[in-house]
């Protein structure tokens, strides 16, 4: 019973190492994208927008921003879709 | 000395009521509703806490009386299938599940967050949240003796960090600079009537702590002596926080805030108060799921003694596994970066508020079945049940039909109540077959 117990609670923890490891991989999507490292490079340039499409708890639990960033619901895509430029570089971010 | 073993036995137990009690009550999303709330109704507030403060402890009575009437009985589980059959002990179990699927992962998703945000930037906000959730399955599968201690520490650390910016808050009012005190004003700021009612969803959970009542034991009117004390000390608590509140974030900022007791912690100590924000919102969501867990676990296991879940779950831990996967699943899926996760969380909230007027209805049942109306005491009791099912009914109504999202709220519940009874139904048929 007590060999039972361990192995189940082993299985537990590897259940749980493997989804952290998922985790922190995330989802790929087919987007550009661009490294941090990148982003601060191009920071505050006038060509440069950065778009805070964060939704739900993303958005909700959050305290901080990206700094001059501007908030662009994306329940709201319809209102802001068009406000911004095409000639500049939109840089997205969701999470 | 033998007798001091056992007083001091006594005390620990009394001690795990109490934190079971509060599991889901000082979880951070109980805060941030809170939180919301002050802001739509500002000092008006404290007497609407107030009345739901009453009708919880008309509920606790009503509990308390079933139980004494259904001696040796321990859980909610076996009261609702002696008295209201298989179709409401299982739904009661089921709803536990669902607001544990839901409310879990809200919960796992803003602690990530502020781990992240608070404690350590580099650190994968959701590496953090499944970590949480992998050190909560595994208290599953230890001893039952563990968590119950573990449970205590959760619950004492969020407690304890409110209590010590409630005090600060309170001690340091004169000094205040960032903001200029709200002082006392009853306007209110909401503009739907639900409004009103939500507090009847703060005092959710209370019915967690059967989880660590011993059958064996009979002394359920001492242990609710303390599920009262624990309802009046959150109510107390949610009132004094509600006051630091107010006091220091304007009520505008509090209602569009999705965070407003860490803006409050934050005006308060400044960073200290988000670090002692950041303890609490963790604790507070390791105390609410584990409660959880830990209370369908031992309902899992109730179920499959009484033959109510399909066989080839050999043990109750498979429940909360598979719990557990979905919880992840709903991570992965992207669930926390979905508006509907709000909504969602509080139609789980009032299908559990449902449960409660079911039991309330038993309780008028039950006492119909004694057949002692012409009792004077009896009468009094009675009418007070049925002015509690009433209210709980008009509150919920309310609640539903003038949320923002009613419709998916509706579209919720038709499913869960289909999901949720079917089994029941089917358990009944199968029953009455043999």
């Amino acid at each position: 019973m007590e060999l039972l117990r361990k192995k189940t609670f082993l299985t537990a923890l590897i259940f749980a190492a493997v989804f952290t490891l998922l985790a922190s991989t995330g989802i790929a999507a087919n987007a550009n994208k661009i490294t941090k490292e990148e982003l601060k490079k191009i920071m505050g340039e006038d060509t440069v927008l950065i778009l805070d499409v964060r939704a739900g708890r993303d958005w909700g639990s959050s305290e901080f921003k990206i700094k001059g960033a501007h908030r662009a619901a994306p329940k709201d895509f319809n209102l802001w879709s068009n406000k911004y430029p095409k000639d500049k570089t939109l840089v997205l971010y969701c999470a | 000395m033998g007798k001091q073993v056992i007083n001091q036995k006594n005390g620990i137990d009394s001690f795990l009521v109490f934190v079971f009690a509060l599991g889901i009550m000082i979880s951070p999303d109980s805060l941030a509703m809170l939180g919301i709330f002050f802001g739509e109704t500002g000092y008006i507030g404290f007497f609407l806490i107030l009345f739901s403060t009453v009708i919880y402890l008309a509920l606790l009575s009503q509990y308390k009386q079933i139980f004494i009437f259904l001696s040796g009985n321990s859980s909610d589980i076996e009261i609702l299938k002696t008295t209201m059959g298989t179709i409401s002990a299982f739904f009661s179990f089921f709803v536990k599940m669902i607001v544990a699927i839901f409310l879990s992962t809200g919960l796992l998703v803003s602690s990530g967050f502020v781990f992240n945000e608070v404690f350590l930037y580099w650190f994968p906000n959701f590496g953090f949240a499944f970590g949480l959730l992998g050190l909560l399955l595994g208290l599953q599968f230890l001893p039952n003796k563990v968590g119950l201690y573990f449970q205590i520490g959760f619950c004492g650390i969020a407690i304890s960090g409110l209590l010590i910016l409630i005090i600060a808050g309170i001690i340091q009012t004169d000094q205040l600079i960032h903001f200029k005190p709200a002082g006392i004003d009853f306007s209110i700021n909401s503009n739907g009537l639900d409004t009103f009612f939500l507090p009847l969803l703060f005092f959710i959970g209370f019915d967690l702590s059967f989880t660590v009542w011993n059958k064996s034991e009979q002394k359920y009117p001492k242990k609710y002596h303390i599920l009262f004390a624990a309802v009046i000390f959150m109510s107390l608590l949610f009132i004094l926080w509600g006051y630091v509140l107010l006091t220091y974030v304007p009520m505008e900022k509090l209602m569009n805030s999705r965070i407003p007791h860490m803006i409050a912690a934050k005006n308060i100590l400044g960073d200290p108060g988000r670090f002692i924000m950041g303890t609490i919102i963790i604790s507070g969501s390791l105390a609410a799921i584990h409660a959880l867990f830990t209370s369908i676990l031992k309902q899992g296991s109730m179920l499959l003694k009484t033959n109510m879940l399909v066989k080839s779950i050999k043990r109750p831990q498979i429940i909360i596994l598979t719990l557990a996967l979905i919880i992840a699943g709903m991570m992965v899926g992207g669930m926390a970066g979905k508006e509907e996760l709000e909504t969602l969380i509080r139609a789980s909230l009032i299908l559990w508020l449902i449960s409660y007027t079911m039991i309330s209805i038993t309780h008028i049942l039950i006492l119909g079945r004694a057949g002692k109306r012409h009792h004077i005491n009896l009468l009094i009791k009675e009418t007070i049940n049925v002015m509690c099912v009433l209210i709980l009914g008009i509150s919920i109504l309310i609640l539903i039909v003038m949320d923002d999202n009613s419709i998916l709220i509706l579209k919720f519940l038709g499913v869960a109540f289909f999901i949720g009874l079917t089994p029941g139904i089917l358990l009944m048929f199968r029953d009455n077959t043999t």
